[in-house]
């Protein structure tokens, strides 16, 4: 992509103001419990806003919840054994194997 | 004052247990990168453009969501704005760690800064809680560093990977990026309010998807945040009324 550069620095100015003030202010920050607290929700919230449309919207245009969603049957299996196996590995194999199975299935080669 | 600490016997020592405990974040971390780097090179980002992100940004999850909104045709603007949004966690790890850290020269506060991922705030909690441990200096560059190295080293091989083999990135590749964000979602959903935060942040972004500007995932996310924050408060205030 043309603005790559400024991608990138932007990205690691952003990345480095959330990591950095409190630690920078060590002697002098104390911090709110109340926005301690929302904190622990944000990235929970970020995953699930990115993973839903990526998940039940595949063509980027609508709703698809019907069992010719694959994406939607790789996502159950990955939720289950990432459920149960609270190891991300397994849980990219599992969902990953189960999505490409339902596209074969399908009867769409694996192209 | 680092370099001094990484010299004495005792520094060095340190230095090796962190990299130690770093091991199985680090084995976890190494699909994570390598599918960074195939899908970065499949998403039109280049050879430099993957390593300057790795190198410069080190952060997974923002690494990972960028891709996914360069994929979208998002603009770079609005991409540095939801990489803020995407790590203001780490605020609380970095205030976590003050008291760990007030006591240090401010160059060393800032190489711990930018390395503070979410593996790095695992491994130094851990050490925390180790009775008769304390978090040094040599332990926490051990790890940071451990980590760093390997990232690096793997999204090169992923970058190389996908240009080597293209057909991998048709292959549905583009579908390891959601499955790696339940993976990593998973652990999280323990109690109600988290649950919750997830199902309002999911739904709220499937109603907001067709607002410009992934304007939706903010808000999606906003609302997600909110309701997680109710319910905690809520469930305390009950149980303070019982």
């Amino acid at each position: 992509m043309p603005n790559e550069p400024y991608l990138i620095i932007g990205m690691a100015l952003a990345t480095l103001l959330t990591r950095y003030p409190p630690i920078a202010l060590a002697e002098r920050v104390e911090f709110p419990a109340l926005i301690a607290r929302a904190l622990k929700y944000v990235p929970v919230a970020v995953l699930a806003a990115i993973i839903f449309p990526a998940i039940l919207i595949p063509d980027g245009d609508s709703l698809n919840i019907g069992l010719n969603n694959p994406c939607l049957a790789g996502a159950l299996v990955a939720a289950v054994v990432g459920g149960f196996s609270r190891s991300i590995l397994m849980t990219i194999l599992s969902g990953t194997g189960a999505f490409l199975a339902m596209k074969w299935l399908l009867g769409g080669a694996i192209s | 004052m680092t370099s001094r600490s990484l010299k004495s016997p005792k520094g060095f020592r340190e230095f090796t247990s962190g990299v130690r405990s770093t091991l199985p974040l680090v084995v976890g971390a190494i699909p994570f990168a390598v599918v960074f780097g195939t899908l970065a090179s499949a998403g039109g980002l280049s050879l430099q453009g993957t390593m300057a992100m790795s190198l410069f940004v080190f952060a997974g999850s923002a690494q990972f969501i960028a891709l996914g909104l360069i994929a979208a045709g998002t603009a770079w603007p609005m991409i540095v704005v939801t990489t803020f949004v995407i790590n203001l966690r780490h605020l609380l790890y970095a205030a976590t760690l003050i008291p760990y850290v007030s006591k240090l020269p401010h160059f060393t506060r800032l190489v711990w800064a930018f390395a503070l991922t979410d593996e790095a705030f695992a491994v130094a909690m851990s050490r925390v809680r180790e009775p008769g441990m304390s978090l040094t200096p040599g332990y926490y560059f051990g790890s940071a560093s451990f980590m760093y190295v390997s990232w690096q080293l793997c999204t090169f091989v992923g970058f190389a990977a996908g240009r080597h083999f293209p057909v991998i990135a048709e292959w549905g590749l583009d579908f390891a990026m959601p499955v790696t964000f339940i993976g990593m979602l998973m652990p999280y959903l323990t109690t109600r309010p988290m649950v919750c935060t997830v199902m309002v942040a999911g739904i709220s972004a499937l109603v907001l998807h067709s607002l410009p500007h992934k304007i939706g995932l903010i808000a999606a996310s906003l609302l997600g945040v909110l309701t997680g924050l109710c319910l905690e408060t809520w469930k305390e205030l009950k149980s303070y009324a019982e």
